[in-house]
């Protein structure tokens, strides 16, 4: 409990920057009482004893207790907790007065300078607090933090890849992020974890805030859940104090439950309504979907409404197979969308010589020149239905439910075959030039990590490479493009740059302010 | 191994019969050394038209040439794809002198079915002699899934028991499979010399084989298909209206746009079907 009594002097910083101005009837003396008192989940371990702080009653070193002055009273406070008390904790001195069973409590603060601390388990918790003495009477709400995800548009600060040196292994791949990001890449040996590479689908980045006050939450996918491949990554190498790991869900996982396949767009108006962190889309598979805890408990979020996009036309089933977003200056919304389009990669492909041999192509998906492909009738019709069945209603969604026009979109070529034991599904052919990493440095400029195409002969370069340049020419100008070699250890199987690596990102959100409209009504 | 051939001998085992015993072990290459048998003879033997006698000689032969070939193969493990199943990424394996000793791999068993799945995703991706040994596994392989995934790979299959391997997988207990087998005939090019299957395929009791077939019906360009496509318009199952509008407009685009009953997908619950009926109606 000492260590309680210690946050004290230490968490006033944390009170959230507004005046007091709520109910409060006293004197001069009476204390600054806040309008509002924000807070966040303490599910974080900041005594890295293994127990998440919520259920770890008073643990040393919790920083995540929000102070709220008592007013100054010379003799007893009552103090009473109304609305859904069950999330939601208020120490004094180092002990609980008021929890789920304890609702209605009297105190005689120690002094004048006593601080209650108010704890909440969950996100968006919401209840109030009234506090009456002899000379003062206030109320106030309480209420946590949302859940907030990251997207492109925030600035990045850490990116991380799996790494495995030597013969068969991904030198490349890594080397491509570490010469442009140095110290800021972040990678562990595969070999620890199983060959598991998708570090993308095995986490996503959230955060949580208030005024001063950041907590990182990780979310790790129930994609594994029985100690192999990756599913330890997050609790050996992300989890310390203010960075929290948690899983929602259950059971048996399907591909959507993989992160590659939990998106956000950018800062967007859709009816009107601004979402202020842009709007949660994750894709609706041909055999699964997201699993319905985690889908509840982003969408209770409010502040980000989650939107469905059709993926059953996809083997792996994930919206970053053909779609993300970037950052433009240029463009009208400030971000493009970036979506694949088959016919503009036959088109692209008869620009160029039939003869053309492309020998990486052919032990990984048996065409050995660019005829062989163009001259493929049923990948051509593959292409095509895919297009019009898949891709294009899928975009229909988007365009809709981000309400995007033409101007916000660049259609970029994109090439898939059917992949017969995936229920006639797609997959790449052309290695996925949408699942770039976007990667956006502190002064704004963004850096796109791209899988090298390889549409070139073996003695040729990227600087050779006809798809490569093609795909510049289509690229917001200001994206710096980096093309990574992914070709055995990603794109044979099955994923690109962005299932291979993920990204932290500097948190954005004052919620509490330009996103109290999406809240609706809390206390 | 000495017994045996020593038994071989005493039989009078001709080199089918040597080679063909070593279908009992993976050790083919041994079989073939102590049976005597030069490169020459297996090479004699790689042109065998008993698929299991060609596998066994390219097999040794591959060994005999390339040890260390024949080490990577027999050690190389699938890796976990992004989709959740074993996937082969390594390029050694993905050429010609490996095929024989993947097929070995595979008749020799050891693997799991996603393993077993994995060989044939290798191998389809290669143009090696393997069609004969997966059309004849088909129907030994256990596992529906890693049957189906069999199937699909004989879809650019070379050699001409491909289709025979489909025609059987169509009639297989496993609507999967059957699914399969239409996708597969849909993609050759041959396809539409084999329009009996996509026919049968459009009656299937399975969504998903009738749909598959729909589309293969289409592809094909099978004007027989046309009746039944235009039946399958008011199937209770949505990817099967889907399907069939897109094979009409395959078949006679002009003449599928003037279908009363595209016309009335115009309204299709469905918004996938509607917008397709509304774009073969030209709206």
């Amino acid at each position: 409990m000492a260590s309680i009594l210690g946050l004290l002097l230490g968490l006033v910083a944390c009170a959230p920057d507004k005046p007091s101005s709520g109910t409060p009837q006293g004197g001069p003396d009476d204390p600054a009482v806040p309008d509002e008192l924000l807070g966040l989940a303490n599910i974080d371990d900041d005594d890295m004893n293994g127990v998440i702080d919520w259920d770890d009653v008073g643990a040393p070193d919790d920083n995540d207790l929000f102070p709220l002055p008592l007013p100054t009273a010379d003799g007893p406070v009552e103090l009473q907790l109304t609305g859904d008390p069950t999330d939601i904790r208020v120490w004094l001195d180092g002990a609980v007065v008021l929890d789920a069973t304890t609702t209605e409590t009297t105190v005689e603060p120690a002094d004048a300078s006593s601080v209650l601390l108010v704890e909440f388990a969950g996100f968006l918790d919401s209840a109030a607090i009234s506090m009456v003495s002899d000379h003062f009477e206030a109320t106030v709400p309480l209420l946590s933090a949302p859940l907030i995800l990251n997207n492109h548009h925030q600035a990045s600060e850490q990116e991380l890849a799996m790494s495995a040196p030597g013969a068969g292994g991904n030198t490349a791949f890594v080397t491509g992020f570490q010469d442009v990001l140095g110290d800021d890449l972040l990678t562990a040996p595969l070999n620890r974890y199983g060959g598991d590479v998708w570090i993308q689908d095995e986490i996503e980045f959230a955060t949580l805030t208030v005024p001063d006050h950041r907590m990182d939450v990780v979310i790790d996918s129930i994609r594994t859940n029985d100690g192999t491949a990756l599913d330890k990554f997050a609790e050996n190498l992300l989890q310390e104090p203010d960075v929290a790991v948690a899983t929602w869900g259950g059971g048996m996982a399907s591909s959507q439950d993989s992160f590659g396949n939990l998106e956000v767009t950018p800062p967007i108006t859709v009816d009107g309504v601004v979402y202020p962190y842009g709007r949660i889309y994750y894709g609706q598979g041909y055999d699964g979907h997201l699993t319905a805890k985690l889908a509840t408990m982003l969408a209770d979020q409010r502040v980000q409404s989650p939107f469905v996009v059709d993926t059953s036309f996809m083997c792996v089933g994930h919206v970053d197979e053909f779609m993300t977003f970037v950052p433009d200056d240029t463009a009208p919304k400030g971000f493009r969308l970036l979506y694949a389009d088959t016919g503009l990669a036959y088109a692209f492909l008869e620009t160029l010589d039939p003869g053309m041999e492309i020998p990486k192509y052919q032990s990984g998906h048996g065409y050995s020149t660019i005829g062989e492909i163009l001259d493929d009738e049923t990948l051509r019709d593959y292409n095509e239905s895919l297009q019009a069945d898949g891709l294009d209603p899928a975009l229909v969604t988007v365009m809709q439910d981000a309400n995007l026009d033409l101007d916000d979109i660049i259609f970029i070529p994109a090439l898939f075959e059917r992949v017969g034991w995936c229920n006639g599904t797609g997959l790449s052919l052309i290695p996925g030039t949408i699942n770039m990493t976007i990667y956006t440095q502190p002064d704004g400029e963004v850096h796109a990590f791209i899988a090298d195409p390889f549409l070139r002969g073996t003695d040729q370069g990227q600087e050779d490479d006809p798809f490569i340049a093609e795909i510049e020419s289509l690229l917001p100008k200001g994206l710096h493009t980096h093309w990574l070699d992914d070709w055995q250890n990603y794109h044979l199987m099955m994923g690109e740059v962005h299932c291979g690596s993920n990204t932290r990102r500097t948190p954005t959100a004052t919620w509490w302010d330009e996103g109290r409209h999406l809240l609706g009504a809390t206390p | 191994m000495i017994a045996l051939l020593l038994a071989l001998a005493a039989w009078g085992a001709t080199p089918e019969e040597t080679v063909l015993d070593a279908l009992q072990t993976a050790d083919y290459a041994s079989v073939a050394d102590d049976a005597g048998l030069s490169d020459e003879a297996l090479e004699a033997l790689a042109e065998h038209p008993d698929w299991r006698v060609r596998v066994q000689a390219m097999a040794a032969l591959s060994a005999r040439r390339d040890p260390a070939l024949a080490a990577t193969v027999a050690s190389a493990q699938p890796s976990m794809s992004r989709a959740g199943v074993l996937r082969f990424a390594d390029p050694a394996l993905v050429q010609d002198a490996a095929v024989p000793l993947m097929v070995d791999r595979l008749v020799h068993g050891g693997d799991d079915a996603q393993g077993r799945a994995a060989i044939v995703d290798m191998l389809r991706r290669t143009r090696g002699d393997w069609t004969d040994a997966v059309v004849a596994l088909i129907p030994a392989e256990p596992d529906p899934w890693a049957r189906a995934a069999m199937v699909a790979a004989l879809e650019k299959a070379p050699g001409a028991s491909a289709m025979d391997g489909i025609r059987a997988a169509a009639a297989d207990p496993a609507a999967q499979v059957r699914a399969a087998a239409m996708r597969a005939v849909g993609g050759r090019s041959d396809g539409a010399e084999q329009a009996d299957i996509v026919l049968a395929g459009l009656s299937d009791p399975e969504p998903q084989v009738r749909a598959d077939a729909a589309q293969a019906a289409g592809w094909r360009h099978i004007a027989a298909a046309w009746a039944p496509l235009v039946g399958l318009l008011a199937d209770r199952d949505a990817s099967v209206r889907l399907r069939a509008l897109r094979g009409l407009q395959k078949l006679d685009p002009a003449q599928a746009a003037h279908l009363p009953l595209v016309d009335a997908l115009c309204h299709d619950p469905d918004p996938k079907v509607q917008a397709a009926a509304r774009s073969i109606r030209g709206q």
